[in-house]
Formats: structure tokens, sequence, C-alpha cells
């Protein structure tokens, strides 16, 4: 029975001798049935019924005039004061503009502040005029200490997200290793860690300069656009992305677009403090698309890899706080994907 | 796309009382609710009443809901329940005139595959989210066979028709959507998910 055929008796679009059949199948062995179950709750979650206005109006009037029958009967007084949430609010508003300042911060010396993520961390902090940053796993970001609304600059080795508040007057700059991003006001994606080959700024609003390391502009950035630089030959290109892939990780979780297994596992290594090992090419180049919610263990998101793909991973301890994994073919090539 | 904050507000609002809230509520989610009951009891008009209970008990008390609470997993949770218990029902009933029919089985197993949906309150919101999440790494051409497959109920035929492509193209897509979701949603559909899906 191929899957194909299960989920058109799921949809309904199997005539009773097919169906017959399908039922057949799915009641002769336990396997089958689990299968079907897993197929039947996928359709059942992933599914709507086709937007209806005046069946859907016809049916919340229904639901009124039912709640109003019963109502009636129970007189109930939903009072509630909502100055006391507006107040709850406010106070975890303000406890968290405290605590995200007692980040780690090392003052490496007296003109600059500078803050680090370890790896498996990711921080969320408030620059003195009210930009947002996002630091991703492994990230230092150094600021000088009279940074101020009118005097706007940051350097950063690592990964971060920021959202700029705007102001015409006084540019955001930010110093990367090999070029420098000047903007106004506007959220963007920096990726600059030593170890990779490629320097990476994706622009979601706004617009954003590039500047090479003599100051000299090199391009302007349009919403939806990845600038990549290559730091080997200190070339770069430009291309129309779908931001959300580089921007993701901010909100706990990955988007990949066929991205190859090689980069992915730079991602987690970051993040799981491991090492990943891939002896072989063709594993390295084997790509992947989807989401993986990253409060996952490393392990779940390794057998979801797994599941995907024909290969399969160790995990080894190496010491008191590392593990190393390594991912190899799998030895017979029963997975078909 | 429902936001976070859209539902928080919504909430509150609904603690409060707030007719407009509980309408602008049955709106977002009763389409996708009816889908997922009628997925289970068949009978629309069934499904329809199993939803319905489900919103009558997020108004009657909406009073004493928790601030944390997830409204689309409230109601979740109680459509299920109410599913459950007439699937229930219905098999005890087929037993009872030993009346066994294509449909008596396929309810049987309806059954079976709601109860292995056994997550908490939270989890519904997440499997909401990774939802809308999902359809939008969907290439394309995979997206549209999806929605109207799984949104506006077309059948393969029909939407290769609309399409200009082959049927076979269309189940390849449908095929290809739902592996994406199967990873996506796999811790949500049960852990025998790792070991069975590469014998499909």
């Amino acid at each position: 029975m191929n899957e194909n055929q299960i989920i058109e008796f799921i949809l309904g679009q199997s005539d009773s001798e097919k169906k017959s059949e399908i039922l057949a199948w799915i009641n002769s062995s336990q396997e089958n049935r689990e299968n079907f179950y897993r197929l039947k709750n996928l359709v059942a979650l992933t599914g709507k019924i086709p937007d209806n206005k005046q069946k859907s109006e016809q049916e919340l009037s229904l639901l009124l005039t039912k709640l109003s029958a019963t109502r009636k009967a129970k007189q109930r007084q939903f009072i509630l004061n909502f100055s006391k949430y507006a107040a709850a609010i406010f106070i975890t508003f303000l406890i968290a503009r405290f605590l995200i300042p007692s980040q780690p911060i090392n003052s490496a010396d007296h003109s600059w502040v500078e803050v680090r993520t370890t790896s498996g961390q990711t921080a969320e902090m408030t620059l003195p005029d009210g930009t947002q940053v996002w630091m991703n796993a492994l990230t230092q970001i150094k600021y000088p200490a009279n940074y101020s609304a009118s005097h706007r600059e940051i350097s950063i080795s690592g990964e971060a997200f920021f959202k700029v508040i705007h102001n015409e007057k006084s540019p955001f700059l930010v110093h990367t290793n090999t070029y420098h991003i000047k903007v106004l006001g506007t959220s963007f994606n920096v990726s600059s860690y030593p170890n990779d080959r490629i320097g990476k700024t994706t622009l979601v609003e706004g617009k954003v300069v590039l500047l090479d390391k003599n100051n000299k502009e090199i391009e302007t950035l349009a919403p939806g656009q990845l600038f990549a630089f290559n730091t080997a030959n200190n070339t770069y290109r430009i291309s129309e992305v779908s931001t959300n892939y580089y921007t993701s990780w901010k909100d706990g979780y990955f988007a990949f677009d066929s991205e190859k297994l090689e980069s992915i596992a730079a991602k987690l290594e970051r993040i799981y403090a491991v090492k990943i090992n891939i002896p072989e090419d063709k594993v390295k180049n084997i790509s992947f698309s989807g989401t993986i919610m990253k409060n996952k263990p490393l392990e779940q998101i390794l057998q979801i890899i797994e599941l995907t793909a024909p290969v399969e991973f160790t995990i080894v301890r190496i010491s008191d706080k590392e593990d190393q994994v390594t991912i190899v073919s799998k030895k017979k090539a029963q997975n078909k994907y | 796309m429902i936001t976070g904050t859209e539902t928080d507000n919504l909430l509150i609002d609904l603690k409060r009382g707030d007719k407009k809230a509980f309408t602008r509520i049955f709106q977002m989610y009763n389409s996708r609710l009816s889908y997922f009951a009628k997925e289970y009891v068949i009978d629309s008009d069934i499904a329809m009443n199993m939803v319905q209970d489900a919103f009558m008990k997020l108004w009657e008390n909406s009073k004493n809901l928790k601030e944390s609470t997830s409204i689309s997993a409230y109601l979740y949770t109680i459509t299920r329940n109410n599913c459950l218990n007439y699937l229930k029902h219905q098999k005890v009933e087929a037993k009872y005139h030993q009346k066994i029919t294509q449909n008596s089985l396929e309810l049987e197993l309806n059954y079976g595959a709601l109860k292995r949906l056994e997550y908490d309150l939270y989890d519904f919101e997440e499997v909401q989210k990774i939802i809308d999440k999902t359809i939008q790494l969907l290439s394309p051409q995979c997206k549209q066979v999806f929605m109207l497959s799984r949104f506006e109920n077309l059948s393969n035929v029909e939407i290769a028709e609309k399409l200009a492509i082959s049927v076979k193209a269309v189940e390849a897509n449908i095929t290809r959507a739902l592996k994406i979701f199967r990873i996506e949603l796999k811790d949500y559909l049960s852990l025998l998910f790792f070991f069975s899906l590469p014998h499909l």
C-alpha cells in the first residue's frame, strides 16, 4: 500500500472498493495501524474547512443563541480589573530591563563595554539609545562606554540581529572584521564568526550601506537582500533571500532552505558546545530544508537528520565538557529519501 | 498568522466578558477546529456540535481562565475529548448492534488515531505555530497544491485541472508537503514515527 493511497483514503477520495482494500491493509498489522494513525492525525491537524463567510456567520449566530440561553440561567459577572493586568505587564517589562544588562558584561578596558555569549547561550540586550540586539551563541559585541543616541557604533564577532532605533542625525555603525555596515534605522542580521569563511549581512527592513575596510562605500542593500562577503579573497555577492532563514535563530528555531549539512553542523556546534565530525564529503554536501526547534536536545535534532537522510550518528564523550558527534553515511542504503 | 500578543490581548478581553473578543476567537479557530473534528467523526453536523460545545465551554469558563491559558489549546483539547466520547459511544453501539460497516470500521480507526494525540494543553499552540511556519517554508507550487487540498478541499484531480499539472505531480506535492510537516510535527505524532517512516 503506498502512502498516496492512504492519504487519498483519509481525504475521502477513494471509492468503496479501494476503501475496503485499505481498511483491510490497515487492520492487517499493528505497524500498518500506527502508520495510518500518524497520517490521519497529520491530516487532521494541518487542514481547515474552506472559507465560507455565510456558513461561518450562521454558525456564529447559532453559537451566540445557544450561549444567551444558558447565560440567562447563570448570570455571571465578568468584571475584571484591567489595570491589574496592565500593572503586571509593566512590572515584567521593568524587571526585564533591569536584568538584561546583568548578562555577562566585562569591561575590557576603560573605553569599551563588552558583552559575550557562550556556546549554547543567546541573549537579548538594549543599547543606551534603545536599539535592540539579539546575540546568538559565541558572540562578542563591543561598544564604546560613551555610546549614546548621537554616537552609535559597535563591533561584532559572531552573530546578532539588530533592530535599530531610527535617527536621521546619527548613523548606527557596525564593524565586523572585514567590512562595516552603516544604517539609520532598520532591522538586519549580521553573521561574522571568525571560523566562517563567509560573513553575511541580511536586511529585513529599511536600508543599510556597506563599507569596506577603508570606509569606502561598496553597496546599498534593499530589504530581502543578503550580502555575503568571502573573507578568503575579499569578494562579495548579493542575492535575494527569504530573510526568515537567516533570522529564525532569534525566535528559538532554525529554518533551513536546502542548506548543506556541513553548514548546519557548524551552527549546531555553536549552540550545543559539541564537535561535529563529518568525514565524508558526500555527507557534508547533503542538503536539508525544514525547521528545527532550538530548545530540543541535540540528540533529537540528530535523529531528525538521521530520519531524513541516509546517515547515522554516534556521540562520544571526549572530555568533561565536550561531546564529539560523528555523522557517517548509512551502510545499507535502505532509506529511500 | 496569529501572533502571540494578539492572543494575549484576546484572552484578557475574553476574561472581562468581551463578546467581540469571543467572536474574534471564533473566527480565528472555527474552520480549523471544524476540520479537525470532521476528520474523526466524519459527519460535519456532528463535528460542528463538538466544536460549538468547545466554544461554549470557553465562554462559560472564561472568567476562571488562567493568564497562561492557551486559547487554541483549550479549544482543541475540549474538541478532542468531545470527539473521543462520541466515537466511544459509536463503538459501543456498533458492537451492540453487531453491525460492522465500512463506516463503523473507519470510526473505530479514527478513535484509535485520536487517542494517540495525547498532548498537553501547551503543545496544541506549539503545533499551530509550527504549522503556520512550515507552510511558509514550502516551495510555491507545493504550498499552492497543499493549500488547495487541505484548506479548499479540492480533490487531486480538481487541483491538477486548476493548476494545469498532472495528477501525479499533485500527489507528489502533497506527499512532499506532508513529509515536511511530519518532520516538523514529529514530536507530536508519537514516537513510533522514528522507526516506521522509512517503510512507507
